[in-house]
């Protein structure tokens, strides 16, 4: 009985059909045609798919860009704070000590300018005296006591804050 | 690498008319050994006749980067092989008709291979040769399949006869071992059943 080291002369490898010869000398040419045609094709669909590329990446940009628009966060005005006129200076102070950390500086700034302006407001109108003393009391008083609070100062060399301080 | 095949690379390399003529002529020269080489896997003559399309549509595309670290035949023996298995991977997919044809004859007289078709004895040498070194792979697919001698594949390669002797005889006995175990193994199973 044969062994293994022979059992390749138990197999006999048949001579294949050969194509004609044509076909091997029409090999290089056919081969070389469709390379051409390959790449023909593959820079169209390169341009295609560049159009189409550049067409999404318009629409995704305009989209963000749109998107950002409407989802501006809307400054949220905190309605926590009382109404200060209702409310005393300490308990304001307290409020504050206590709640410093829930606020930013910018709504600190914010909140302290409406009350100045109130404030200024109130100035303007010249209803800051009380009601049993009238202006021309005022420059009777004056006259009587011979004041010339005006004359040696000029008004000018006064900051316009250091003037509003009554 | 052969003075031939040298010409050829540097008249593709150049390019032009010139070019096209020594592809032309390196197609004529190496065709029919890997159109062989591709049946044996495929057993489909037409299947055959595309993948070796293919083949060269794929040689003319990286032949001018061919730094020439194998021998030619060498390397287009290993693209023609990823190339087949590749492709046949693609076909199995699809519903394949094909008309088959016969790459090997068993010659009674060994008990591995009693009881076995030709077309399973092909599965396993084919395996058998897919698991050496490619070098080794195209010396054994020239002188065992296509019947060249060692002055012919001396001539085709470029790799003196001794050399090849040498990586026929090493590519002979992996091949055999290869066989027998396997062959062996199947038998073992087949009993056990």
């Amino acid at each position: 009985m044969s062994t293994d080291k022979d059992i390749l002369k138990h197999i006999k490898p048949l001579k294949p059909e050969m194509p004609s010869d044509d076909f091997f000398s029409s090999l290089a040419t056919k081969a070389m045609r469709k390379e051409q045609k390959q790449h023909k094709n593959t820079s169209g669909k390169s341009r295609i798919i560049l159009y189409y590329s550049s067409a999404i990446a318009a629409i995704l940009i305009i989209g963000i860009v749109v998107f950002q628009q409407f989802s501006m966060p809307v400054k949220e005005i905190s309605t926590k704070i009382p109404s200060m006129a209702n409310v005393s200076t300490p308990e304001i102070v307290e409020y504050v000590e206590q709640h410093l950390e829930n606020y930013t500086t910018e709504e600190i700034i914010d909140l302290a300018s409406v009350v100045l302006d109130e404030e200024i407001n109130l100035i303007s109108e010249e209803n800051f005296l009380p009601e049993n003393i009238q202006f021309t009391d005022i420059e009777s008083y004056i006259s009587e006591e011979e004041l010339e609070l005006f004359e040696d100062y000029d008004l000018y060399e006064f900051d316009e804050n250091e003037l509003l301080i009554f | 690498m052969t003075d031939r095949d040298k010409n050829w690379l540097d008249g593709i390399k150049a390019g032009g008319s010139a070019g096209q003529q020594a592809f032309e002529e390196l197609s004529i020269f190496y065709g029919p050994k890997l159109y062989s080489q591709i049946l044996k896997i495929t057993k489909d003559p037409t299947l055959s006749k595309d993948i070796l399309q293919e083949v060269f549509i794929k040689t003319w595309l990286h032949l001018p980067k061919f730094e020439g670290r194998s021998t030619l035949y060498s390397w287009l023996y290993r693209i023609t092989h990823n190339e087949t298995l590749n492709i046949l991977r693609n076909e199995k997919k699809r519903t394949h008709v094909s008309l088959s044809q016969e790459v090997i004859e068993i010659i009674p007289g060994h008990s591995s291979l009693e009881g076995r078709s030709a077309e399973e004895i092909l599965t396993f040498l084919n395996a058998a040769v897919e698991s050496l070194p490619h070098k080794q792979a195209a010396v054994f697919e020239l002188k065992y399949f296509q019947h060249y001698t060692f002055k012919e594949i001396e001539e085709i390669t470029g790799t003196s006869q001794g050399a090849l002797k040498a990586s026929y005889h090493i590519a002979k006995s992996k091949i055999s071992s290869f066989l027998h175990l396997k062959l062996n193994h199947c038998l073992l199973e087949s009993s056990k059943l």
